[in-house]
């Protein structure tokens, strides 16, 4: 098990490394510089000292090397281009948490809605909480979220004084962003819950435990929940991941110090810097928590914990049958 | 059940809001106590702004008594990219430094007015401007210095400092050199002969210089302490301006509060002034609607209307030194024809572009300059006349003229003939205008089609001065030097990549850098104009940038210049709710 | 019961030796008992049944139907501005109003859908049918192959879509439906390609995947016919999420000049220009997005009643 989680984060460190050298040339590579679309008169010379004083008349490799070198002795992702400055780990450190606060409660409130709906509609197939389901499934899909922030914000806004527009600071200018959040989660894990549980409640192990007389509730908690948690988990991975990167929408609407404008922002105003570290941000947490998925595999169904036992005696054995 | 737990948070989350609003309640009567005692008995000073001893009510302005408590909420575009005016490349930040700094001369609602400086005067030649600064301390109580403005312009022409505008400042004397390198910064036309004078020498006449540029003052030492961090977060500045910065926190507000130490703190009202950073237009909308903020520029018609109805909000529409424009490139094999150029422009629909696509928001273009533009007295586009309109009634027939033009090419028959058109916007709006324009030049000249092309605008910026388009479509904007305009049309300018290589203009631009009296270079702008616009057609001007603003009726004091960088000096209310 | 029984005992009157012949084995007619039903008839069978998967497919057929006969039967064209039109109401004239340069949306909402529900079914399935094999190898083989599988999945998914398809636009010069096809399902079966592998490392232990296997079963086979069927369920929800998804995000690729080109438009592209005036003219908005969501539903109901038929568990 030590050695698996062990060969796992080494590959870990590839991935990254990869992931972002590749990022790191493909922003470099797209025509325009940070100054293209902000400076209207732009002579050589200025350009020229722009480019020595940020390292960009160098050659890309050599870039890309001075940007893990800096990384690797330093720990630092290199100074922001459009915020000058300021280093590209200092946004992450003081931002990603604001971001992942927000996106944390969108998704827990949203995933444990979702599920439980999805839970209701499997039991009660074709009949009103189905239905009911299926309607949330395509509000949550078909409304685009600029959409449901801007109708939230003006009802709650503008109608009804209730909150404030925009900003940053207490529990309060959580809550419309939070509420928009929601919706999203609720669809998606709401019709994966539903199909799942459907494809347990028809196993025979289910069977056995109703003619047990095991109270109802509890077959749910034990026997169903347990084994319709393998595609949520899968699909939890990604999603907390994205968290830390935050929502675009969401945070440009209601002015939400976070991440999520910077990416979009970062890309359309060259600020390879800041597209590279949020790049490296994303790609640390996400694939560090598909490392934890598949563990949790383990912990969550048996015949995963058995199989990568038997898989190393399996390995030598099975290979010349199965040709 | 996600109804009862989203009321159930909404309860907790709204119990929270008015422990909040509490919190604030209590602070903010305790500020009003500070600000009555500068204001109380003063001399007045501005004949504009007579100040009445103070009553027990309150303070008096021009005959209205002002509120107790004076703050102003307000939206920037952006988010500044740092206040450290050397890096700046982000627009939204001219706005923050000059309420933080005192500026050599303050253009206030369009007149200059002397804020760094008491006096100045220019030279015969119109090439040498001398400023006597008045007295003025920095935050931290020492005194400005002209060394301080001095020090600033140097470090804007430095190259290693690469300060993205730098080629703004090429027109001081040495400051192109400089930045490419070949002279010490020392030798920048910008010096202090003493503590108390800053002398500015211009590589050509400018005498708008004072509307083009910015003299700000930048404090040496203070600068180096903090070096590469000075700029980046509200405690490493240091203001000598009308506000200091108190706050910031990062893409979502900045708080400025009254500088107590500023020469002419007397007649700044506002105790408080909060910059909102919303991106998004709805969500600032939203915000003047509820009034969380007091004024806005709204440029979408639907809220116009909506915000026109509105009895407690006043509009004013302020124009700006910007022109929207299509520009044609010279090397194409079709567009180097003079016809084809000006058959598009005749064609143009300017009224349906400009009263329902931009919902009536900008002015009509009538040619290169804009209204704002003014060579002396003189304001060139009344000058000039309406150079567009005159086109359009020489050629009353666009398709008969683009055929020729063809003729002239290929014999390509306009029927089977399209061009491409490129956009330097992702962005809906600048899709649903470029497919009117693609509709109305089918039916206008009889082609066959317009093909249309987004980017991002840096990559379409890229493509352009690669040579790589035949029509494009921009927005740019004049600083108040006349010359900047022509000056994107001269052979080895490649800003706007029209690609227009012709020494007559080269001439003619030459020679209005060395003329002073305003007669003579209003003729030879006007000249200018003709060459770019009537003769040669290389630019399509479509419309004139403005900023329709909306504000409360307790606001007073506003100040509107088009070329931007207005601070909130002189900003109060009267009657807030 | 024992009463039936004792009758039949006792019942030999009018039974003769003549009766009982051997008239050998039929074999054909042993058949015949019950009628051999496939896998997949039975789940066609099965469909059929499902009123509301039924309804679904009728609802898709009526707006393909409309998406092909929609822009003729409207009354102006797709592409025709009339700025003296701008924003009509909804009346006889324009069905669903017009659009801020006075173009019919009756006739736009309709020829806009041909490009979202080609874009968005296709793309859907191919991203499944990627995704499926992928996922369904690398958890079939697991180990190394496994593991170098998924290394290559987090690889693709963590480098930005954004700049992917940025890039894209430079290098691809062609433009049209097949570009954007490549665009959209470059990174999109990762997410099933996950999916489906969880499910299957599950059920890869089986008894029945040990059974092909000691019947020689080729490994592609074990995978399509034992473990992608009962897993068919999630399939299929992650094709009914990902038809409005792709359908979205249609509308941005094609602004990179990716997708279609103007005056041609899509669902997507109406609802991401209705954004900024949606709040005073809801319908913009409401007709695509409605569309949007009509399309899906079409899809869930048709998905959950395939999701039924097709499961093995639920097969009777």
């Amino acid at each position: 098990m030590a050695k698996y989680i062990i060969k796992r984060i080494l590959y870990m460190f590839l991935v990254l490394f990869i992931v972002v050298s590749t990022t790191f040339i493909m922003i470099h590579s797209i025509p325009g510089d940070p100054l293209t679309a902000t400076v209207e008169n732009l002579p050589e010379a200025t350009r020229a000292n722009y480019y020595a004083r940020y390292g960009l008349d160098q050659p890309l490799m050599v870039q890309l090397f001075r940007f893990w070198k800096l990384f690797l002795t330093e720990g630092s992702l290199g100074e922001s281009l459009k915020f000058p400055g300021r280093l590209a780990e200092e946004f992450i450190v003081k931002y990603a948490p604001i971001s992942f606060q927000l996106g944390i409660w969108g998704l827990v409130i949203g995933v444990t809605l979702g599920m439980l709906l999805g839970i209701n509609a499997a039991l009660h197939k074709n009949k009103l909480p189905d239905y009911f389901g299926t309607f949330v499934a395509l509000l949550g899909t078909c409304i685009p979220a600029f959409v449901l922030a801007a109708l939230v914000q003006y009802f709650f806004t503008v109608k009804h004084k209730w909150f404030p527009t925009a900003g940053w600071g207490g529990a309060i200018y959580y809550v419309l962003p939070v509420l928009c959040m929601t919706l999203s989660p609720v669809a998606t894990y709401c019709r994966y819950m539903k199909s799942s549980v459907l494809d347990v409640i028809n196993q025979d192990y289910i069977l056995t435990a109703e003619s047990k007389g095991l109270p109802r509730g509890k077959i749910i908690w034990r026997h169903v929940m347990r084994n319709t948690l393998m595609p949520i988990v899968t699909m939890l991975a990604p999603s907390v991941a994205g968290l830390l990167g935050g929502s675009f929408i969401i945070e440009s609407m209601f002015a939400i110090p976070g991440l999520g404008t910077y990416f979009v922002k970062a890309i359309n105003s060259r600020d390879y810097t800041m597209v590279v570290a949020m790049n490296f941000l994303f790609t640390a947490t996400y694939v560090f928590s598909l490392l934890v998925v598949d563990l949790l595999y383990l912990v969550i169904d048996p015949r995963v914990r058995l199989e990568v036992k038997q898989n190393r005696r399996a390995v030598a054995s099975n290979v010349p049958s199965e040709n | 059940m996600k109804k009862y737990v989203s009321i159930v948070l909404a309860l907790v989350l709204v119990l929270g809001m008015l422990a909040g609003c509490g919190q604030k309640q209590e602070e903010a009567p305790a500020a009003p106590s500070t600000p009555s005692t500068p204001a109380t008995p003063s001399t007045p000073s501005t004949p504009s702004e007579p100040v009445k001893p103070a009553e027990p009510e309150g303070i008096v302005v021009n005959g209205e008594t002002i509120d107790k408590e004076q703050y102003l909420n307000v939206v920037g575009s952006d988010e500044p990219g740092t206040l450290d005016e050397f890096h700046n490349s982000v627009a939204a930040t001219g706005n923050i430094l000059s309420n933080l700094f005192t500026p050599l001369v303050r253009n206030m609602d369009g007149v200059l007015v002397g804020d760094g400086c008491e006096s100045w005067e220019t030279s015969e030649d119109g090439l040498t401007w001398t400023f006597h600064l008045r007295d003025n301390y920095w935050q931290d109580g020492t005194p400005v210095t002209a060394q301080d403005y001095v020090y600033s312009a140097q470090m804007k022409l430095k190259p290693e400092t690469a300060f993205p505008y730098a080629g703004n400042w090429y027109l001081i004397k040495n400051g192109q050199a400089i930045n490419e390198g070949k002279m010490d910064a020392s030798e920048l036309g910008v010096t202090a002969p003493d503590d108390k004078t800053v002398v500015i020498e211009t590589e050509y006449v400018v005498p708008s210089l004072l509307n083009t540029l910015t003299f700000y003052p930048q404090k040496q030492d203070h600068y180096e302490k903090y070096g590469e961090k000075y700029g980046t977060e509200a405690d490493t500045m240091l203001s000598c301006g009308p506000f200091i910065i108190t706050d910031w926190t990062h893409n979502s507000s900045i708080t400025l509060e009254k500088n107590e130490k500023y020469w002419d703190a007397e007649h700044v009202y506002l105790e408080k002034v909060t910059v909102y950073s919303i991106a998004e237009p709805t969500t600032s909308y939203n915000m003047l609607d509820n009034g969380s903020v007091d004024y806005l520029a709204v440029a979408d018609n639907d809220y116009i209307e909506r915000f026109t109805a509105r009895e407690d909000l006043v509009n004013t529409r302020v124009q700006l030194a910007r022109t929207f424009m299509w520009f044609f490139n010279m090397k194409d094999k079709y567009f180097a024809n003079e016809k084809i150029r000006k058959a598009i422009t005749v064609a143009f629909d300017r009224d349906a572009t400009v009263e329902v696509l931009l919902g009536g928001v900008p002015i009509k273009a009538k040619g290169l300059y804009t209204h704002v533009m003014y060579e002396g007295d003189y304001n060139i586009r009344e000058y000039d006349g309406d150079l567009i309109q005159a086109m359009v009634d020489k050629y009353p027939d666009p398709a008969a003229l683009l055929q020729e033009g063809l003729n002239e090419v290929d014999g390509t028959k306009a029927a089977d003939w399209t061009f491409k058109a490129g956009f330097g916007s992702t962005g809906s709006k600048m899709k649903e205008q470029a497919e009117y324009w693609q509709d109305t030049m089918i039916k206008k000249l009889g082609i066959k089609g317009v093909e249309l092309s987004f980017d991002d605008y840096a990559i379409a910026m890229d493509g352009w001065q690669t040579g790589n388009f035949q029509v494009a479509c921009l927005s740019w904007g004049s600083t108040a030097d006349t010359a900047y305009m022509l000056n994107l049309f001269t052979t080895k300018s490649n800003a706007i990549p029209v690609h227009f290589d012709n020494p007559e203009f080269d001439e003619l631009v030459n020679t209005l850098n060395k003329t002073v009296d305003p007669a003579e270079r209003m003729k030879i702008v006007q000249k200018g104009e003709d060459i770019i616009i009537t003769q040669n057609c290389l630019v399509c001007p479509i419309s004139y940038n403005c900023n329709n603003v909306f504000e409360y009726k307790y606001v007073r004091g506003v100040d509107r210049s088009p070329f931007g960088n207005s601070s909130y000096k002189t900003v109060y209310t009267v009657g807030r709710p | 019961m024992s009463q039936v029984k004792t009758d039949w005992i006792n019942d030999t009157e009018g039974l003769s030796p003549e009766m009982f012949q051997i008239v050998g084995v039929d074999t054909t007619k042993d058949r015949v008992l019950r009628p051999h039903i496939s896998y997949w008839q039975d789940a066609w069978r099965r469909f059929k049944k499902n009123k509301l998967a039924v309804f679904g497919l009728i609802l898709l057929v009526i707006l393909i139907f409309m998406v092909i006969f929609g822009p003729i039967m409207a009354k102006h064209s797709f592409e025709e501005t009339n700025i003296a039109e701008s924003y009509h109401p909804i009346d006889g004239e324009y069905w669903f109003g017009a659009d801020k340069l006075g173009r019919d949306y009756f006739a736009r909402v309709w020829q806009g859908g041909r490009v979202s529900i080609i874009i968005g079914v296709t793309g859907a399935f191919i991203c499944a049918f990627v995704g499926c094999i992928y996922g369904g190898i690398a958890s079939y083989f697991g180990g190394k192959i496994d593991s170098f599988m998924m290394r290559i999945v987090e690889i693709l998914s963590s480098i930005p879509y954004l700049l992917v398809v940025i890039l894209l636009s430079l290098w691809l010069d062609a433009k049209g439906i097949k570009t954007l096809l490549i665009a959209m399902c470059l990174t999109g079966w990762t997410g099933i390609a996950r999916l489906v592998r969880s499910q299957m490392i599950t059920l890869r232990q089986s008894d029945y995947v040990l059974a092909a296997k000691l019947l020689g079963v080729r490994p592609l086979k074990i995978v399509t016919s034992h473990l992608i069927p009962n897993t068919i369920g999630l399939i299929i929800v992650n094709i009914t999420f990902r038809v409005p998804s792709l359908i979205f995000s249609e509308a941005f690729l094609s602004f990179l000049g990716l997708g279609i080109q103007s005056p041609d438009t899509s669902w997507g592209a109406l609802c991401s220009a209705a954004q900024t005036v949606f709040t005073f003219k809801p319908h913009l908005m409401f007709f695509p997005a409605l569309c949007i969501a009509l399309t899906m539903l079409a899809f869930t109901l048709m998905g959950d009643g395939l999701r039924d038929a097709l499961d093995p568990r639920q097969r009777k």
